[in-house]
């Protein structure tokens, strides 16, 4: 009797033991059921047809080159409707004390009035270097693709800076699935 | 005795009934706009985000509300879009401001053919407008090939915005079984 009992302590650890082990293999390949969309500034469109930039070859990160003292370059972002924007990680080069990038979640219905930041991350200036700062929403925000477009701002302020102090590399969304 | 057991099976059948149209309804498309519970999934991009067929092309925008707009007023935009194969595209949508007699529109194309096209026509509306219709089309399987969707937005004439669109479709794995209505939000 006491062996059976055994037996079948030994098979219920297993299979617990089992258990566990998926659903640690499911999170690590999910990140914790978290997932990413990665946007390039490379491939964003600036808001202006006059706006100069350019790339830097090294790090395909993109520069604002011309005389405006301000400028945006904008990705569509295409999100799953239901899905959750958890945060959003910005990754840049910033070698100027005054100016600042930042990368920005835009929410729109087409009017000024129905438009939002969902979240910004800025460089926050004087780096020296390549760096990424990572903010987090204290309230995941859901996908409505039915009224809303999402786009990436990448965003640059600075007349005095060298052009290529301020670079604009890569912004990280990160995304959990819906119900 | 009897008639315990004929009340019980009535019972039965009518939850089974019941079960049968929760799963009907799951099928049908939902007239309303929120998320879950819907087979209707939206594709929206903002104008801002777009790329000028015409590297010539000169354009202003806003990248708060989306809208882009040319004084030259010639501006076309266009996008490629990933529906995945066997969908079903359901609507567009275009959005933007015309005023004047000019006009702002969308051609929606895949594979170089038009699947929908249409245009404001000199509407003269002072705020933001749309304009759009329902379709049925049915992206096919082609796995070996490139099916490329392609939406391009276009400006006609001083003092028109063009802001975006938004596209409707039904995901593969319902396309074949959700009931089709127009009434449903574009």
């Amino acid at each position: 009797m006491k062996i059976k009992h055994t037996r079948l302590c030994m098979l219920g650890l297993t299979v617990i033991a089992g258990w566990f082990a998926s659903v640690n293999a499911g999170e690590k390949s999910f990140d914790n059921g978290r997932y990413y969309l990665r946007v390039g500034a490379l491939g964003a469109s600036p808001e202006l047809s006059s706006y100069q930039h350019s790339l830097d070859p090294a790090t395909r990160c993109v520069y604002h080159s011309g005389s405006e003292a301000t400028a945006s370059y904008v990705v569509n972002l295409h999100m799953p409707d239901g899905h959750k924007i958890i945060g959003l990680n910005y990754d840049f080069y910033d070698s100027d004390a005054a100016g600042y990038t930042a990368a920005k979640i835009i929410r729109s219905d087409g009017t000024i009035a129905g438009s939002s930041y969902v979240v910004a991350v800025l460089s926050q200036g004087s780096y020296f270097g390549y760096s990424s700062e990572y903010e987090e929403l204290l309230t995941p925000h859901i996908i409505d693709n039915s009224r809303y477009q999402y786009v990436m701002q990448f965003y640059r302020i600075n007349p005095t800076a060298q052009d290529d102090d301020l670079q604009m590399c890569q912004a990280r969304v990160v995304l959990e699935p819906g119900p | 005795m009897n008639t315990i057991i004929k009340q019980a099976v009535r019972l039965i059948v009518m939850i089974l009934i019941s079960l049968q149209l929760s799963a009907e309804e799951k099928a049908m498309i939902d007239e309303n706009r929120p998320f879950g519970g819907t087979s209707i999934r939206y594709i929206s991009s903002s104008a801002a985000g777009m790329y000028p067929t015409d590297p010539g092309y000169t354009y202003q925008g806003n990248y708060l509300s989306g809208c882009r707009y040319s004084n030259s007023g010639l501006l076309e935009l266009v996008e490629n879009i990933d529906i995945p194969d066997g969908s079903r595209i359901i609507s567009v949508t275009a959005m933007g401001e015309d005023m004047s007699s000019g006009w702002f529109g969308y051609t929606l194309q895949v594979d170089g053919q038009d699947i929908a096209n249409q245009a404001s026509s000199g509407t003269l509306a002072y705020n933001l407008m749309t304009i759009g219709e329902y379709i049925d089309f049915h992206m096919p399987y082609f796995s070996y090939q490139q099916q490329k969707v392609t939406m391009t937005l276009s400006q006609l004439g001083s003092s028109i915005k063009i802001c975006g669109y938004r596209i409707g479709y039904l995901p593969p794995d319902v396309a074949d079984d959700v009931i089709f209505v127009n009434n449903f939000y574009r």
